[in-house]
């Protein structure tokens, strides 16, 4: 009886922080669940944005076509193999960080980094090359375009435009488990954090692989 | 002769030195050798270039369904070694499976009415 008071009253008292981790605060099964489930409502949020494209595709085949040609398929690609190869360097800072060599993990971290930078730049000159030609959301050129076009356009801006703005936020997640790791708070006893951050760097990857066959392709 | 009581049937079997104090994660987190990732990486790449050599054959229609389906395979791919879901307990899975088939019933059903309307 005393012994149940004595812990209770331990769990009150924050004085443990002093100690190494307790085991049983660490849950990686429910980080790791948690993680799932945030990714679940981020597959329906793009899942969502498919949906409508797939409808106006269904509505204007020839508008859509039309404007897929003006889209750089290589460009695209090459923005494909960036965020594949990020993938791959991410899984492997994780199984890295797992066998303890933090220093392979952290580079390997740092060069999918560099593959999100990659990316964004040869985004960002795609967009340039359409706002440039007076092609921009809620344009005058815009317009005056057939509606389909409008509409493909339209979702052309607002589907890349999110999925970039997820991966800036998936390099400020893989940023912060660095500084993490560096600090030795994540290692391979208590590697969650990695992992879901791992885990969200896949799904920017899964929506990539699939909006870029969708958009630049169907030409 | 005295002998030593052996406990080799009472306790569990020994576990690893000092690394494996959580309990239920040793079989999750079976690390996978870098040949794998570097294998799926390869495998990745290749569909990506086939997807885009394909797109530039006049096939019309049936380039979306193809670059589609590869784009599944893909996508599989990654889920089940990236991501790890083939390593991951059942739960899990049964839940990824049942948001993918919601989702499947999303736009099923969305073409279902849009493509048939005139």
């Amino acid at each position: 009886m005393s012994e149940l008071t004595a812990n209770a009253n331990n769990l009150n008292d924050h004085d443990h922080h002093g100690d190494a981790p307790h085991e049983h605060h660490y849950d990686p099964e429910g980080d790791k669940m948690g993680m799932w489930l945030f990714l679940f409502t981020e597959l329906l949020l793009f899942g969502i944005f498919f949906i409508g494209f797939a409808v106006y595709l269904n509505m204007y085949p020839e508008d859509f076509s039309r404007c897929s040609k003006r889209l750089d398929p290589i460009l695209g690609g090459i923005n494909t193999l960036v965020l594949l190869f990020s993938s791959f360097t991410m899984a492997l800072a994780i199984q890295q960080l797992q066998k303890g060599n933090k220093t392979a993990s952290q580079i390997l971290s740092f060069i999918t980094l560099i593959c999100a930078g990659v990316f964004c730049l040869i985004k960002k000159s795609e967009w340039l090359h359409k706002f440039d030609g007076g092609l921009f959301l809620n344009s005058e050129y815009l317009s005056t375009l057939p509606h389909g076009e409008q509409i493909f356009y339209g979702l052309y801006f607002v589907m890349t435009g999110t999925h970039a703005i997820h991966v800036i936020i998936g390099a400020i997640l893989i940023i912060t488990t660095m500084v993490f790791v560096h600090f030795d708070k994540v290692h391979a006893d208590r590697i969650t954090l990695i992992e879901n951050a791992g885990l969200f760097w896949h799904l920017v990857d899964l929506i990539w692989i699939f909006l870029f066959p969708l958009y630049y392709l169907i030409g | 002769m005295y002998k030593v009581p052996s406990f080799k049937h009472e306790t569990a079997p020994p576990v690893d030195p000092p690394k494996a104090v959580h309990e239920d994660d040793h079989d999750e987190h079976h690390i996978m050798p870098t040949y794998v990732y570097v294998i799926i990486l390869a495998i990745l790449m290749c569909l990506t270039v086939v997807t885009v050599a394909v797109s530039y054959l006049n096939m019309q229609k049936y380039t979306v369904l193809l670059a589609l389906f590869i784009a599944t395979i893909k996508v599989t791919l990654v889920m089940m070694y990236f991501m790890h879901l083939k390593y991951e307990k059942k739960n899990l899975i049964i839940m990824i499976v049942g948001v993918l088939l919601t989702y499947g019933i999303f736009i099923g059903l969305t073409m279902a009415d849009f493509a048939f309307r005139i």
